[in-house]
Formats: structure tokens, C-alpha cells, sequence
């Protein structure tokens, strides 16, 4: 018995999968293999996901190419945009890592262009949320969790243990304070995956629920439609922030390896 | 390209193009938004930090437990200090947060003064 309710329910969400509906919101987010590449056993398939990334690297890479040819002194519009790109990166490094950060600029620049293009190129309906995917925004913040680590080793060697524990704090806290600060700095690349992550699938799963709105609504869906306006403004928004934000984090623990506070 | 004309050239253009600004601002040129005034953005960030520090350590405490046999102390142990990084967290990027602002403030009242 059980299990033939068991069943029948599956075969329900089956038919009412995420395949299935139109207007499922989490069916956007469903990678699909566009030709199967297996290596030694490994599924190493190019997916719609490695598909939009692709499209990221190259759209971002032809743009700056693009603006910034000829190099003009006074500058063409697009070239203005490349270099405010350019100066809003510089001016973060600068201000969060300060003059040793220029080593790394070029990473950093490529991490925010990235994103930025993953996250905007993400808001073209019918394209694929690349950052909405947990483990490509984890895979991003691990490697750089674990760069900037190494780094505070290779600058301080064994003092970098210092920055467990804070100095000046009276020695019996130690038992206390140093499990925290580890603990604490462990979550680093959660938060800072997870925040990027949240952030881009929130805002995709409300465009789909309010653009389902719009059509089962026939002539009221008006107000769903001028809502999603709003919201797809917000999201902009919301995509350049997210950016931003993932890259300032990165000075900041870049500070935090190479400055130990 | 670069003789000294050519450079003279471009800055009386930069105080012409300032003045117009100006005038334009009627008087008064607007301060910049930062792009991190967005309180909603600052909210969410603080609320990922907190939840990040205590799900870190939960997830910690039952990673120990489970390897080394004591369920459920070390779980109960880490869930505090997990708490105790969260709230760390946060009180971090507050600092951050209100450093930036003010750096930004510093920034325009600069602004204002040059532009005076």
C-alpha cells in the first residue's frame, strides 16, 4: 500500500516536474548536457552552464577589446565605460589592499569583469544564470579562500597563525577566541559564495513567478508585467552590487593575508 | 599627440567642462550615490554573515562528533562558538561598512571643497 502511494506520488511530481511546466520557477536553473564528453568515466559534458560562461569570457574579452582600441586621449563612449571599469577596480584594490595590491590587480580585475558579465549577461531572458548556481559561485570563492591562505603563509610563515588571535586580548581567552576566529574564518567562502548565489537565484525565481502571473492573468496581467519592470531595473542593479560586493571581499581577505589586520 | 599645447588644450577644457557642470547643477554639484548606500544589499550581507559563521560551526561540531565518537557535545560546543563567529562576522563588516562610508563622505566633502 505505502508503497503504491509512494509511487503514485512520485509519478505526480513527475508530471508536474520541473521539465514539465512552463511556469515552474526552478526549471531555469536545470543544466542540461548539449553533447556528451566522457573522459576516463568522468562526465565532463558541456553544459548550458559552461556554454554561458563561455559566452562571458568572450563577450567580456571582445568588449574591452573592442572600447579601448586606438586608445584614444579623448576617449569614445565605449572607452569610457572600459575605463571606469578599469578605475572602479583599481580605486578598490588601492583603498582595500593598498600598494602591495597591485600584484594581484589583474586577478581581481578578471574576477569582477566575470561576474559582472555572468550576472548581467544572466538578466537576457531566455540566457542561463550562471552565479545561480552554488557551486560555480562556491568554486570561485574556494579558490580564492585558498590563494589568499597561501598567501598569508608565504608573507608571514608560521606568525600567520597570529591572526587567530587577536593581539592584546588577555591570554585566557584564547580557549574562546581562537575556535571562533578559526570557525570564522572558515565561513569566509560560504558567505561569500552563498551570499552571490542567493542573491542571483532570488532575483531569477521572481522574474519567473511574476512573468507566470503575467500570462495566466490574461488582461490583468498588466500589473505583474509593470511590477516585473520594476524588478528587472532592481535586479540590474542588484547583478552590478553582487559584483562589487563579491570583489571587495576578495580585497579584503587579500588585505587581511597580506596586512594581518 | 602628447606636446605640452595639446595638454594645456585639455585642461582649460576640463575647467569649461566644470564650470558647465556646474551651471548645469545650478550651482551645485549633486553628490555622488555610492552604490553601497542600498540598504537592502547591506541587510542581506550582514544576515549571510551571521548565518555563515553558525552553519560553519554546526556543520563543524557534527563533523567532529562523527569522526571522533562524542555526539552530541562537540556539536553543542561548536554551535556556540559558531554563534559567537557569526556574530563576529557581522560586527566586521560593520566596521567595513561604516570605514567605506565614511572614506566616501571624506571623498565629496573633498569634492565639494575643490569644486568651491
Amino acid at each position: 500500500m505505502a508503497t503504491d502511494a509512494e509511487g503514485e506520488l512520485k509519478d505526480a511530481i513527475d508530471a508536474h516536474g520541473a521539465g514539465d511546466s512552463p511556469f515552474h520557477p526552478m526549471e531555469q536553473f536545470e543544466i542540461h548536457p548539449l553533447g556528451r564528453i566522457e573522459i576516463f568515466g568522468l562526465d565532463l559534458s558541456f553544459s548550458n552552464a559552461s556554454l554561458w560562461m563561455v559566452i562571458a569570457a568572450l563577450v567580456s574579452t571582445s568588449f574591452l577589446l573592442f572600447a579601448v582600441r586606438g586608445g584614444r586621449i579623448v576617449p569614445t563612449r565605449l572607452q569610457v565605460v572600459a575605463e571606469m571599469l578599469y578605475d572602479v577596480v583599481a580605486g578598490m584594490v588601492r583603498d582595500n589592499v593598498g600598494s602591495e595590491g597591485r600584484a594581484f590587480f589583474p586577478f581581481i580585475f578578471t574576477l569582477f569583469i566575470f561576474i559582472l558579465f555572468c550576472n548581467v549577461l544572466a538578466l537576457i531572458p531566455g540566457s542561463f544564470a550562471v552565479t545561480a548556481q552554488i557551486i560555480v559561485t562556491f568554486l570561485m570563492a574556494i579558490v580564492i579562500f585558498i590563494t589568499v591562505t597561501a598567501i598569508g603563509f608565504m608573507r608571514h610563515g608560521a606568525r600567520f597563525f597570529g591572526f587567530f588571535f587577536p593581539a592584546g586580548a588577555p591570554a585566557w581567552t584564547a580557549a574562546i577566541l581562537i575556535p571562533i576566529e578559526i570557525v570564522s574564518y572558515l565561513s569566509r567562502p560560504i558567505s561569500l559564495s552563498v551570499r552571490l548565489f542567493a542573491n542571483m537565484t532570488v532575483g531569477h525565481v521572481l522574474f519567473k513567478i511574476l512573468a507566470g502571473f503575467t500570462i495566466l492573468m490574461g488582461v490583468a496581467g498588466i500589473l505583474p508585467l509593470i511590477v516585473l519592470v520594476g524588478i528587472t531595473a532592481l535586479e540590474l542593479l542588484v547583478a552590478v552590487l553582487q559584483a562589487y560586493v563579491f570583489t571587495i571581499l576578495t580585497c579584503v581577505y587579500l588585505h587581511d593575508a597580506i596586512h594581518m589586520h | 599627440m602628447s606636446d605640452p599645447g595639446d595638454k594645456d588644450d585639455l585642461r582649460s577644457l576640463e575647467t569649461r567642462l566644470e564650470a558647465a557642470r556646474q551651471r548645469q547643477a545650478g550651482g551645485q554639484r549633486r553628490p555622488r550615490r555610492p552604490v553601497d548606500s542600498s540598504g537592502v544589499a547591506a541587510g542581506f550581507r550582514v544576515a549571510i554573515d551571521l548565518i555563515s559563521g553558525l552553519a560553519v560551526g554546526v556543520a563543524v561540531g557534527i563533523a567532529l562528533d562523527a569522526w571522533l565518537g562524542t555526539s552530541p557535545w562537540l556539536l553543542i560546543l561548536f554551535f556556540f562558538l559558531g554563534s559567537g563567529a557569526g556574530l563576529l562576522n557581522v560586527i566586521r563588516t560593520a566596521k567595513q561598512l561604516e570605514a567605506e562610508r565614511k572614506r566616501r563622505l571624506e571623498e565629496e566633502r573633498q569634492a565639494e571643497r575643490a569644486s568651491r
